[in-house]
């Protein structure tokens, strides 16, 4: 990252809460991969698309009521008629010999003007038309303009980034739309070598690929921030059009039971194999992903990732590149096996519940897609089908704690300790982020033990709960719970609390019991006690008694291993 | 994802009638016109000295004339698409003189939208949605050429992709309207419900809850509408024998529960219903059926038509300590019923949403919903309102106590207006200073952490509570005689 693309980044991160860092955040895929990038330049492309859409608004009734006209005419003599007709105003209006013959060659010199001006004013249309450039070429290199009108090929001149000092907005007198601005680049001596009309990029994943060509290719081009404003993609669309798209929908559900084996979502992409588990929120779907390679808006959408560097590649590998083909970044399997996360959205109800519903479902999933930690389960996809939410999340190969428990029973002390290391990585990250995420529901069952003896953490629909109303029902395995969840007032320390009580159910092989501090010792006396008193502190009930972060629980586990090893 | 482009139709009067005179004289304008063109033409080619030149230009002129103004009229007159897409709008030709002859706008344009209407059974003529531009000139869209549902959609697009710009109330409600009528909803009347109200009331199922219209047990039963889902279970409004209006309540099992779970799960239900069925209490709204169909169980309750108490204190503020007494007796009483059935019923989930105010102003409980240890033990999760639930029910070990803790709370929330603090003694003194003690301490008493520290019946606080109304009655008293 050069001085001055850092330097961007932090201009940027002063803008206003709505938008997302411009450029890099820009919905296109960079353009760091391919040498070249082609995106649409159409000075008059409005026009071209009402043609386009007056013409095939031409419908068939359309059609044969104007070929039954045509015979009709042709029927009934229609041709002979005029003929006639014309034939009597001109025998009528003959005049004397001489007057008709300056008549004769003033109609003639009438005739051809009127021919060669339609001529004229066809050839200028055409010629018009076919100036105008149909791509603009981005490249490593510089910017040029294409001419591709079918056979007539034409690349202008390459205006190299090295001889460009800096690009500007110029707004002719009047116009106050942006579509009519221009985009100016000039070299250092104040030359204007290109105008580009900001109107004729007409998407705006194009004009945000231009503007990560300019900031990824010509970073000491130094442009006017209007520029980034305007350039910038607006709001994720992804949500927008997840919202247009479940909210007007018609009301009938297709399906009225939770999915079947071998039913099909999203165009035939997923495959449902079978389910996974039923909860109070939801159902888990297990289902194969048949088109991994296809962008998903997850990846490609990816705010955080973009910020970091070593990311951007991911990024960049991830996301798809303008009218050719996407590079994946996975393995390059043909399929993959994921986790459909469903739940149902209501439909007869207040559209208020409805869209509060909506939102939910897109809080969880934006707070999903912005956590990037090899322990926790990663977000590959959502969509809303069918009046139902779906999050595609990695299909996680092992069993939960619970399980583990229920099969083999209580847990040794190096394996505890061992797991607890590891929740506690995760809690820290997890804590550790700006806003720091409670997780609210870390309990045996949303903790997966990977053939690896990696743990993963999963299911965050708690977690996104950003107000629980003390009327609310509670929600979460209350064994887990400490008062302070309970009272409507969550903190990081409550996450403590539910580490020490998931820590209990290991050592001891049951629930623990609800708000109260447990010492594990008590019922399973080869707990050492040293576990034991890390248990306690981490599920007192006061929460100024309890560890106050992960750090000091984890440092009192490595501790263990140092007072063990002396023994 | 697929670009989004939506295209909706735009028929306004003058339109349509241009169109329809446009397309009849299509044959004057499209072949014979034409036609003669090219024959005067030609004819004049062959015979130039046949008419005066002004003469020919004229006619030459206007010959040429006629089919392309025609062609750009009917353009004009056919265009009746307005373009929606996550760029901006495109509106047809015939809005393009108050648009400042823009048609292309971008959303980051718009700066406000409002619409004026009368009613949306039948959208008059005047009624029509204003789309305001930055960059000068307005869109005034006529509601009476729009269908309702593209209208939706329109109202959805500027909601969703014209970020920026202000939208009215008037719009907002008519938006709201519009999309509850689309759906059927129309004479929902959610506008007493607050927000807040609707959040906890619908929550997210794990199962399709039944759409009004519905009919259950071979169309005995009708549903309404929906009143509350969440979880595993949905409350709706249905109709029996399309007379009586009556509640009726679902429970779902898991679906990948196996067949012993699920048998389990039913027989409980089945229980829990026979015991409910046989209370008899005028105030406590009367289990009338139960029964499985397509593997859900259902209650059916009574429907008491009122006010509950959450819904009344939200509209008038904390209620007067008289009538606050004489509800305690009355809860106090329903509560002794209870307890005193055989088994003891637990209520688990006494709180003011479950209490309904009848218009003669008395009391009903409503809700069975946690006394149910179906619907709790299914989700895994605790089923009950966080400020109402006593220590020790939380902890699975529930009580008849536990009942009066609920009982304390609820009396807190009625003198204060506000929700107690979970798992904690409550003193609504501290929040409503003209609390009088009496009251105060039973309150206090009713919510103690304990179990024991509690009356130890819902008879005892019966009596409590005749104990302080006697006191009143008596403090009075010398006043009366005396006058």
């Amino acid at each position: 990252m050069s001085g001055d693309e850092s330097q961007l980044l932090a201009n940027s991160a002063v803008k206003p809460a709505p938008r997302p860092q411009p450029g890099l955040a820009s919905s296109a895929g960079s353009a760091e991969l391919p040498e070249q990038l082609l995106i649409g330049y159409r000075p008059y492309g409005s026009i071209e698309r009402w043609l386009k859409y007056r013409f095939s608004a031409w419908s068939e009734f359309k059609a044969w009521f104007v070929m039954t006209l045509v015979v009709l005419f042709f029927f009934f003599g229609g041709p002979g008629l005029i003929l006639q007709a014309i034939i009597y105003l001109l025998v009528g209006e003959a005049g004397s010999a001489a007057a008709a013959a300056a008549a004769a060659a003033a109609n003639q010199l009438i005739l051809y003007a009127f021919m060669y001006g339609l001529f004229a004013a066809g050839t200028v249309l055409a010629v018009v038309y076919l100036k105008q450039p149909t791509n603009l070429g981005l490249s490593r290199s510089g910017l040029q303009l294409r001419w591709m009108h079918g056979f007539l090929r034409r690349a202008g001149p390459l205006i190299s980034w090295e001889q460009l000092s800096h690009v500007y907005l110029w707004r002719p007198s009047g116009q106050t739309s942006p579509q009519d601005y221009w985009l100016c680049f000039a070299t250092g001596a104040n030359r204007r070598v290109l105008k580009l009309k900001l109107g004729a990029i007409t998407t705006a994943v194009e004009r945000g690929q231009l503007l990560l060509a300019i900031e990824t290719w010509a970073p000491q081009l130094s442009r006017d921030p209007v520029i980034m404003e305007l350039l910038a993609p607006p709001q994720d669309h992804s949500y927008t059009e997840l919202w247009l798209k479940a909210l007007s929908a018609p009301p009938k559900r297709e399906r009225l039971t939770p999915l079947p084996e071998g039913a099909s979502l999203q165009d035939g992409r997923y495959l449902v194999r079978g389910q996974l588990g039923v909860g109070g929120q939801g159902t888990a779907y297990l289902a194969v992903d048949l088109m991994p390679d296809k962008t998903s808006v997850a990846a490609s959408l990816s705010v955080d990732k973009a910020a970091n560097p070593r990311s951007r590649e991911e990024l960049a590998s991830l996301a798809p590149v303008a009218g050719g083909s996407t590079e994946a970044g996975g393995s390059g399997n043909s399929e993959a096996v994921v986790v459909l996360k469903e739940s149902i959205l209501p439909v007869y109800v207040d559209i208020n519940v409805r869209r509060q519903a909506l939102e939910r479902f897109q809080n969880e999933a934006a707070m999903l897609r912005n956590l990037d930690h090899p322990q926790i389960v990663r977000m590959m996809d959502f969509f809303v089908e069918d009046h139902r939410s779906y999050l595609v999340l990695e299909h996680i190969d092992g069993v939960s704690l619970r399980q583990l428990v229920q099969l083999e029973g209580a847990q040794t002390n190096e394996r505890v300790k061992e797991l607890a290391i590891q929740m506690c990585e995760i809690l820290s990250y997890l804590h550790s982020l700006v806003p720091p995420v409670v997780h609210r529901d870390f309990t045996p069952d949303n903790l997966i033990l990977c053939s690896d003896g990696r743990l993963k953490l999963v299911d965050f629909n708690v977690a996104q709960q950003t107000e629980s109303t003390t009327t609310g029902t509670v929600v979460g395995k209350h064994a887990y719970i400490p008062p302070e969840q309970f009272r409507g007032k969550p903190t990081c320390q409550s996450d403590i609390y539910a580490l020490g009580a998931t820590l209990d159910y290991l050592l001891i092989g049951s629930d623990p019991e609800p708000i109260s501090t447990s010492h594990p010792i008590i019922i399973c006396d080869s707990v050492s006690p040293q576990l034991d008193a890390i248990v306690a502190r981490a599920t007192e009930i006061d929460s100024r008694s309890r560890y106050t972060s992960v750090a000091c629980l984890k440092e009192d586990l490595l501790e263990l291993d140092q007072i063990e090893a002396v023994l | 994802m697929a670009e989004l482009e939506l295209s909706i139709a735009y028929k306004t009067l003058p339109a349509r009638v241009g169109v329809t005179v446009m397309g009849a004289l299509l044959p004057v304008w499209g072949l014979v016109v034409p036609f003669c063109l090219g024959l005067f033409l030609s004819l004049v080619m062959r015979m130039p000295q046949s008419l005066p030149p002004v003469l020919t230009a004229l006619v030459l002129l206007i010959l040429m004339l006629i089919p392309v103004l025609s062609v750009v009229v009917t353009a004009i007159c056919e265009d009746d698409q307005i373009l929606i897409s996550k760029e901006g709008l495109s509106f047809p030709l015939i809005l393009l003189p108050k648009l400042a002859f823009r048609r292309e706008r971008l959303w980051t344009d718009l700066m406000a939208a409002s619409v004026r209407w009368s009613s949306t059974r039948s959208f008059q003529g005047s009624d029509c949605l204003s789309l305001y531009f930055r960059s000068g000139g307005r869109a005034n869209l006529a509601l009476k050429g729009i269908a309702k549902t593209d209208l939706e959609q329109l109202l959805l697009a500027v909601e969703v992709w014209g970020g920026n710009c202000k939208r009215e109330p008037l719009l907002i409600e008519f938006q709201n309207t519009l999309q509850n009528e689309n759906k059927g909803l129309e004479h929902l009347s959610y506008t007493q419900m607050w927000e807040e109200e609707l959040r906890r009331r619908f929550n997210s199922t794990s199962f399709v809850p039944l759409e009004p219209g519905r009919l259950l047990q071979s169309g005995r039963l009708r549903i309404v509408r929906q009143l509350a889902f969440g979880g595993l279970s949905a409350i709706y409004l249905a109709q029996s024998n399309e007379q009586r209006l009556v509640v009726v309540k679902e429970a779902v099992v898991p679906s990948n529960a196996d067949q012993e779970s699920r048998c389990k799960a039913s027989e409980l239900f089945a229980r829990e219903a026979q015991l409910l069925i046989r209370l008899q209490h005028a105030q406590i709204a009367q289990v009338l059926d139960h029964f499985v169909e397509d593997g859900r169980n259902y209650l059916v309750l009574e429907y008491i038509d009122g006010q509950d108490l959450r819904q009344l204190v939200k509209q008038h503020g904390a209620q007067p300590e008289a009538l606050v007494l004489q509800w305690t007796g009355e809860m106090a009483g329903i509560l002794a019923y209870l307890h005193g059935q055989h088994p003891p019923i637990i209520h688990r989930d006494l709180t003011p949403d479950n209490l309904v105010l009848r218009e003669d102003g008395s009391l009903v409980l409503i809700d069975f919903g946690a006394a149910n240890e179906f619907v709790g033990t299914a989700t895994g999760t605790l089923v009950g309102k966080q400020a109402y639930i006593a220590p020790e029910q939380f902890r699975g070990k529930a009580v008849t106590q536990s009942d009066l803790y609920a009982l304390g709370c609820t009396l807190y929330f009625l003198l204060t207006g506000a929700d107690p603090e979970a798992l904690s003694v409550s003193e609504p003194r501290e929040r409503a200073s003209q609390v009088s003690e009496e009251i105060n301490g039973l309150v206090a008493q009713c919510t103690s952490l304990e179990a024991k520290g509690r009356p130890e019946s819902a008879e005892q606080v019966k009596a409590a509570v005749q104990a302080i109304v006697s006191t009143r009655v008596a403090s009075l008293e010398p006043s009366l005689s005396g006058g």
